[in-house]
């Protein structure tokens, strides 16, 4: 318990900046939403023409109303993963490898501790991190989509976006947390999940182009959920959702695996 | 200089990485063009009537991806973003290095004044950013020449690449001014992810904007591919707006590395 | 008297390099164990094995009679630990860290915490990132007593303190021990060792070379004695049994010493002297004799060892 209220006091403060940079990510985001609107009817038309095939690209679906917020916000779930994951990878590889970079594992893990009970509680802190993220992006969305929507209330899409978003958090949370275990030192740990960032990132873009490959689909968190099903029709893919959840299990199981073999170097 | 020989040396195995790391991209993307192109040709018939507001909301604007150059300049935005993780990560790295590896005492007792050894650094750091810019203009243009070779405009591809160098050089002013004012780095991965990441979403916002008047707050938005394409130029009023942040950063980061306390370990 | 520690063919290899091999003593309760060897025999590799920070290739070590690797959460709780190089977390204050230490092993005792800050002379108030290296280790000191453990495991403790805390800190240890606790303590202070320890175990290159009692290694050596005859030396000196390496220098004699000394004195009644001088080797020469890999010059000195 007392390594949980540790690591929820040492990390309170980035947690913040990273909160305040989600907001200020929706609030500018939706203030320009309201110029955007204006050109109204014409979008209609050109919606009407395109073929499907490019749709995936643009993110739009069939006879969604574009100006409406609804499908503006939907183009942010990308913008959200790209901070999110950025943030939950990091502090999960960093919450492991932390001790052993700032020499403080011989002090910790001589303590009367399994190191499972250490993990645990650096997991659950983190854990609570990402939520606290996400509620903050749910409450924040929630606030400035409401200032502009003039339909039906977009709360419970919006909660849906929040809900698979939280998912791909908890996905790139498990990445982090099992390279910290494995990982040399935490140089290398933030390193390689960088890379993965970034390929996972590259690999949606090259998948959006292609729809033949869309077989590689699984490979990248970007496309586990896509955010017009979930905002329009409502609902998250029960397949990917498991699959998220079964990665992140997997993660998880592997950090406590290698992190008790681990030999503490200081 | 043995710093900057030192500094150099350290410093290639990530240039390597990096480097390879570009390459895959482009090579990756170039080889899916013949198939996207098919797909586009028709969009671009549909575009070609619609005014550009509608196409700068989608982030398309004037390209049309079924055509070489076109579709570099696509691909290329994201190629830029690797370089840009990439030259953040050098710059932030070469100050704050010695201080996380307690190599700071070493260094700082010998008999070298501190600009020196940021101008070393720096040098290391810029030499690499130009190796890779060579490497990487010298290995894709030949691939997007086997692609298409008829259609590719050379003097564009030029732009493109200078435009990640310029993009990069950015970087390098941020990295060494956020190494210099913040008191102790533990790691330079989330620092660096977190900036690099945070322009490259101003950028995508600003895309889909009418009035694009985030331009002037991310260097993504300088030297868009394309807008090179069609003025065929840079645009200089963004070259030296880069270029003088760039500067002023650098002379900062010298100042405030002057003075700074290195604390015993 | 049950054994506190019991290593049993301990051996570790990191990949191919040897960590160290059949590592094999024990420390009795309540006793004051001293553990020396030179820079990398395997010191530091032995002491993290005990407390389940490493893992062993082979062999077994058991605390208190339990396993260290498999009932280490158990064991610790009495264990107390003083590394030798010491990082807290910075953003804490000293009494903040001390707190967040006691929270591992049940009730916080502050007037236990403040009475070890007080002899150590340390500022609770302080924030770690202030501090320099030696006070950084007084808060280890403080650190690693505060539960009032069992056995204290102690890692080159006094390096950075100043002459009055190494004092201070040693009459803690030898408070914790009247009070119960087995120490086993490593260091490359060899009068340290000499003054604290009652047993010493010397390792080096990865293996032990002697487990001795302080005073045993003591007596067994030779004693090196100088003679300045008034006049005349004697001519059948030398043949006096216990006598070898005799030198002559004009009026001088220096010969070592392992015999009796009463028959010494006895032999000496009838000469006068102007000087005479009967020397101990020096602890830290008989253990730098198991340091040095080369036969040192005094070898001799130790052949009754």
């Amino acid at each position: 318990m007392n390594i949980f209220i540790r690591e929820m006091k040492t990390n309170a403060k980035s947690l913040l900046i990273w909160c305040f940079s989600m907001i200020f990510l929706i609030y500018a985001g939706l203030l320009k939403y309201s110029a955007f609107a204006k050109t109204g009817d014409a979008i209609m038309q050109f919606m009407a023409q395109i073929p499907d095939s490019m749709k995936v690209i643009m993110g739009i679906m069939e006879g969604a109303d574009l100006t409406s917020v609804a499908v503006f916000y939907s183009i942010f779930f990308l913008y959200f993963i790209l901070l999110a994951t950025v943030h939950s990878s990091m502090l999960g590889a960093l919450i492991i490898a932390k001790e052993e970079r700032d020499k403080t594992a011989d002090f910790l893990y001589v303590k009367p501790i399994t190191r499972k009970y250490a993990i645990t509680c650096k997991i659950a802190a983190a854990v609570v991190n990402i939520l606290i993220l996400n509620l903050v992006t749910f409450a924040a969305s929630a606030f400035f989509v409401e200032q502009y929507n003039t339909g039906t209330p977009l709360t419970y899409p919006v909660f849906l976006i929040c809900v698979a978003l939280f998912l791909i958090q908890l996905i790139f949370l498990g990445l982090g947390l099992l390279l910290g275990a494995l990982a040399k030192n935490a140089k290398s740990a933030t390193s390689i999940v960088s890379s993965i960032i970034l390929v996972t990132f590259i690999l949606k873009v090259i998948i959006d182009l292609n729809s033949d490959l869309g077989f590689l689909r699984s490979f990248s968190p970007f496309l586990y959920f896509n955010a017009n099903t979930v905002m329009f029709q409502k609902q998250i893919d029960p397949a990917f959702g498991l699959l998220s959840i079964a990665l992140t299990l997997l993660c998880a199981a592997g950090t406590y695996f290698f992190f008790n073999r681990r030999d503490l170097r200081c | 200089m043995n710093i900057f020989s030192q500094e150099f040396k350290m410093q290639l195995k990530s240039l390597l990485s990096y480097t390879i790391g570009i390459l895959l991209t482009f090579y990756m993307f170039v080889s899916l063009f013949n198939i996207i192109s098919a797909d586009t040709a028709i969009l671009d018939a549909i575009l070609a009537n619609f005014p550009k507001e509608f196409k700068a909301a989608f982030g398309f604007a004037d390209v049309s991806l079924s055509e070489i150059n076109g579709y570099l300049s696509f691909l290329y935005s994201y190629v830029i973003l690797i370089g840009a993780v990439y030259s953040m990560k050098l710059s932030v790295t070469v100050l704050s290095e010695e201080t996380r590896a307690k190599t700071a005492d070493f260094l700082l007792s010998k008999p070298v004044q501190r600009y020196q050894i940021v101008t070393a650094k720096l040098s290391a750091v810029l030499l690499s950013l130009i190796v890779q810019n060579i490497l990487v203009f010298c290995l894709c243009l030949p691939a997007a020449w086997i692609v298409d070779a008829s259609q590719i405009n050379l003097k564009f591809f030029m732009l493109l690449s200078g435009s990640m160098f310029l993009v990069q050089l950015f970087f390098v002013g941020i990295g060494l001014f956020v190494s210099v004012i913040l008191k102790k780095i533990k790691s330079v991965m989330p620092v660096t992810l977190g900036i690099v990441f945070m322009f490259y979403i101003i950028e995508m916002i600003n895309q889909s904007l009418l009035e694009q008047k985030l331009t002037y707050l991310t260097p993504f938005s300088y030297f868009r591919g394309s807008e090179l394409l069609s003025n065929l130029q840079f645009d200089f009023k963004y070259v030296i707006l880069d270029l003088t942040i760039f500067t002023i950063l650098l002379l900062m980061s010298y100042g405030i590395y002057q003075r700074k306390d290195i604390h015993a370990v | 008297m049950q054994n506190v520690i019991e290593i049993k063919n301990l051996t570790k290899y990191y990949g191919k390099s040897r960590g160290i091999v059949d590592v094999s003593f024990e420390v009795k309760e309540n006793e004051i164990f001293g553990f020396i060897g030179p820079n990398g025999a395997g010191k530091s590799t032995t002491i993290r094995t005990l407390l389940a920070l490493i893992h062993p290739t082979s062999g077994s070590a058991t605390i208190f009679g339990r396993d260290c690797i498999k009932d280490g959460h158990e064991i610790r709780k009495q264990i107390g630990y003083l590394p030798s190089e010491v990082f807290y977390y910075d953003d804490m204050k000293v009494i903040e860290l001390l707190k967040y230490s006691a929270s591992f092993y049940g009730k916080t005792d502050m007037n236990r915490i403040k009475y070890l800050a007080d002899v150590m002379d340390l500022d609770l108030t302080r924030k770690i990132d202030d501090l320099s290296y030696g006070n950084k280790k007084k808060v280890g000191i403080v650190q690693g007593l505060l539960h009032n453990p069992k056995l204290i495991i102690l890692d080159e403790p006094t390096s950075g303190l100043d002459p009055l805390m190494q004092q201070r800190f040693f009459n803690l240890i030898r408070e914790e021990n009247s009070k119960g606790a087995a120490v086993l303590f490593s260091s490359h202070i060899l009068p340290e060792v000499q003054k604290l320890c009652s047993r010493v175990a010397i390792i080096r290159e990865g293996s032990i070379v002697k487990i001795e009692d302080i005073d045993a290694l003591r007596s067994k050596t030779f004693k090196q004695v100088k003679l300045e005859f008034k006049s005349d030396l004697p001519s059948n000196f030398a043949s006096l049994p216990g006598i070898t390496s005799y030198t002559v220098n004009g009026q001088e004699a220096t010969f070592m010493f392992n015999g009796n000394i009463n028959s010494l004195i006895e032999a000496l009644r009838s000469y006068e002297l102007t000087n005479l001088m009967v020397e101990e080797p020096e602890l830290e020469e008989i253990f730098l004799h198991y340091y040095q890999k080369e036969e040192a010059a005094r070898e001799h000195l130790f052949s009754g060892i």
